[in-house]
């Protein structure tokens, strides 16, 4: 077991390195250096050539490599063009804004889907189960942002019960009053990634729920005198959610997209605002560094989501 | 003649199409058939009519546009022929216009209103439709061949050729796909073909999986053992044997897919990455409905109910597709 704990970690330190190398070389390969993005067009000859040796850019491509990884390694992302700050600082600030809202937007996403999909297989085929699972259609089709977009419209500007955009009001609040104002800025994005992600999860779980029903163990518990509630809630669901946890590890890149997308819609302040400003500038080593991060990020989950597996599922344990 | 594997159907089997796929099916090709046909009916959104007399008309709003004799355009709330002059209500006010400098006079009609420049928003869909159908219909096609040939690749030569390919894909799974795209956006700064690249290198990884299981499983089965004892070369059998199998399952992923990739390139249009002002894709005009969203609900609601019914009917169709497979098997 620890053995193939420590190989799947294994595993996925490498592909963090595949990525890291790809995206060294998709940087290093693509037309013209940093020196023809940042540094002025007008620049004579001589001083570009000096400012290409002050940046370490006339070394041979192996040597850059391995000292961009040596300082990757040690959390020295470069500085970003566009800020003119280290990229890990400018990291450290967008972070918690972003995990604050997915986080929630996760959880919004699963007790949602769960609970749709609950309701559905209480009466499969039923009006109600068909109407669910359209509803749950359209909110797997629908964009996020046009979505954050129909909210906004709705709760912001044609019944002004929230605030449209940002993670604060300008007038800064302390105490109770700041949670609060935190809280009414978080209702529409949270509610943006949930609404677009647990579509997909409730139709996932309502198929295996569905099937989990027609097992002998909740027959049994039927025939024990269970509810019908209480043999779907507390016998047929464990079963049902269980291949959820890698569902959800298997979701996190549309996670990260997804929570870009409603990051811009919002302005929130948070790595995708940041990645999304960053493409804009053209800031190539905040780039580099944002999908280092969030390739860990999805790298992480999905670990994580395999060792919740084995942990709760004796069956799938290697 | 293809060799099928023992069970399959053939052609022309009773199955029945699930209604919601036929449904799905038919929307989808009225959908496509709108953005070929539609913006030979409209004007370009571009002939914009006195923007000032214009801009973000609701839904259903009529105007009279008033072609004078320099070649300018005047929109008009009303007008009224008195005598040989004409007086037009524009913005409200009523103003007299000599019937010498009119040349035509044209009724106009704007069924989903017009943006903040005065641009009609029908015709705006209907040509930003083309865009984003051709794009995501491209991306598609790049990333399926490019994903068939890795996952074909992969499991053929085997080895270490397929242990390098699939931990290849493995990385690129792993890294956010919108993520992924900005980084190349930000590097090629992509026109509209190379956007579709752009897409399609982000989006190979699942067709390769899907590929290179189909060929494993299909490489054991006994017509394939068959036509080696009959003395089939291995290119013969990969490609007039094996491929066509996978024709069905590499079709109904694609179909899965395609929602998808319109999702993507319409997300990129909408950040502004993608298609280029004045052209027009359903993402750029939600980013545009986005910039007037306290003025004009009808500039979100239109292009953002269009393209997820897109993507809804794409989805249903592909899962059609699947049930339908599964009952031929």
């Amino acid at each position: 077991m620890t053995r193939r704990v420590l190989g799947r970690i294994a595993a996925s330190l490498v592909v963090l390195w595949v990525v890291a190398t790809g995206t060294y070389g998709l940087v290093a390969l693509a037309p013209g250096d940093a020196s023809s993005r940042i540094a002025d067009p007008r620049l004579p000859a001589a001083a570009r050539e000096r400012w290409r040796r002050d940046f370490g850019l006339d070394r041979p491509l192996p040597a850059r490599y391995l000292g961009w990884l040596a300082a990757t390694l040690r959390g020295d992302l470069d500085v970003s063009w566009q800020h003119r700050r280290p990229v890990a600082g400018l990291l450290a600030e967008a972070l918690p804004p972003t995990v604050l809202l997915t986080s929630l937007g996760l959880l919004v996403e699963t007790l949602g889907g769960l609970a749709i999909a609950v309701v559905q297989a209480m009466r499969p085929r039923s009006r109600l189960d068909r109407w669910l699972g359209a509803a749950s259609l359209l909110g797997y089709a629908a964009p996020p942002f046009a979505v954050g977009l129909g909210l906004v419209w709705l709760f912001s500007y044609a019944l002004g019960w929230l605030p449209p955009s940002h993670m604060l009001s300008p007038a800064g609040q302390g105490g109770w009053a700041h949670g609060r104002d935190l809280a009414a800025h978080l209702v529409l994005p949270v509610a943006t990634i949930g609404l677009t992600g647990m579509g997909a999860l409730a139709r996932y779980t309502r198929g295996s729920l569905v099937e989990e029903r027609s097992q002998g163990y909740v027959l049994a518990a039927l025939a024990r005198g269970c509810s019908r509630r209480r043999a779907l809630l507390a016998h047929a669901l464990p079963n049902a959610a269980l291949p959820l946890v890698t569902v959800l590890g298997l979701s996190l890149p549309f996670l990260v997209s997804g929570s870009l997308l409603v990051e811009v819609v919002f302005a929130w302040p948070g790595m995708g605002q940041l990645l999304f400003q960053a493409a804009l500038a053209r800031d190539i080593p905040l780039l580099m560094a944002g999908t280092l991060v969030g390739t860990a990020a999805v790298v992480l989950g999905n670990v994580l989501a395999d060792l919740a597996a084995w942990w709760l599922d004796p069956r799938v344990r290697p | 003649m293809v060799a099928r594997p023992a069970g399959a159907a053939v052609r022309g089997s009773a199955v029945r199409w699930p209604p919601l796929a036929r449904r799905s099916a038919l929307a989808l090709a009225v959908v496509a058939a709108l953005a070929v046909v539609g913006p030979l009916l409209c004007q370009p959104p571009d002939a914009i009519s006195d923007p000032a007399a214009t801009a973000l008309l609701a839904p259903g709003s009529r105007r009279l546009v008033l072609t004078l004799a320099d070649g300018t355009t005047l929109a008009a709330e009303q007008a009224v022929q008195v005598g040989g002059d004409w007086e037009i209500r524009r913005l409200g006010k009523l103003r007299a216009v000599p019937g010498g400098d009119v040349r035509g006079v044209e009724s106009r009609r704007y069924w989903l209103g017009t943006d903040a420049l005065g641009r009609d928003v029908l015709a705006r869909l209907l040509w930003g439709g083309r865009v984003s159908l051709a794009l995501g219909l491209l991306a598609l096609a790049v990333s399926t061949l490019l994903g068939a040939a890795v996952g074909l690749a992969a499991s053929w030569v085997g080895g270490a050729v397929d242990a390098t390919l699939m931990r290849l894909a493995d990385a690129v799974l792993a890294v956010p796909m919108l993520v992924l795209v900005l980084l190349l956006t930000a590097l090629l700064r992509p026109s509209l073909g190379v956007l579709a690249v752009v897409i399609g290198l982000g989006s190979w990884m699942g067709v390769a999986r899907l590929m290179r299981a189909q060929v494993q499983a299909l490489k054991q089965r006994d017509f394939v053992l068959g036509l080696r004892a009959i003395g089939a070369s291995p290119a013969r059998i990969l490609l007039r044997h094996i491929v066509p199998n996978t024709l069905a399952p590499l079709g109904q992923d694609a179909a899965l897919r395609l929602g998808d990739l319109i999702l993507i390139e319409s997300s990129l249009s909408f950040l502004g990455f993608g298609v280029q002002p004045p052209a027009a894709s359903w993402g750029s005009l939600l980013a545009d409905g986005q910039a007037a969203l306290g003025s004009g609900w009808w500039l979100v609601v239109f292009p953002g109910c269009l393209l997820a019914a897109t993507v809804l009917a794409a989805a249903l169709l592909a899962e059609g597709l699947q049930e339908r497979l599964r009952h031929l098997r």
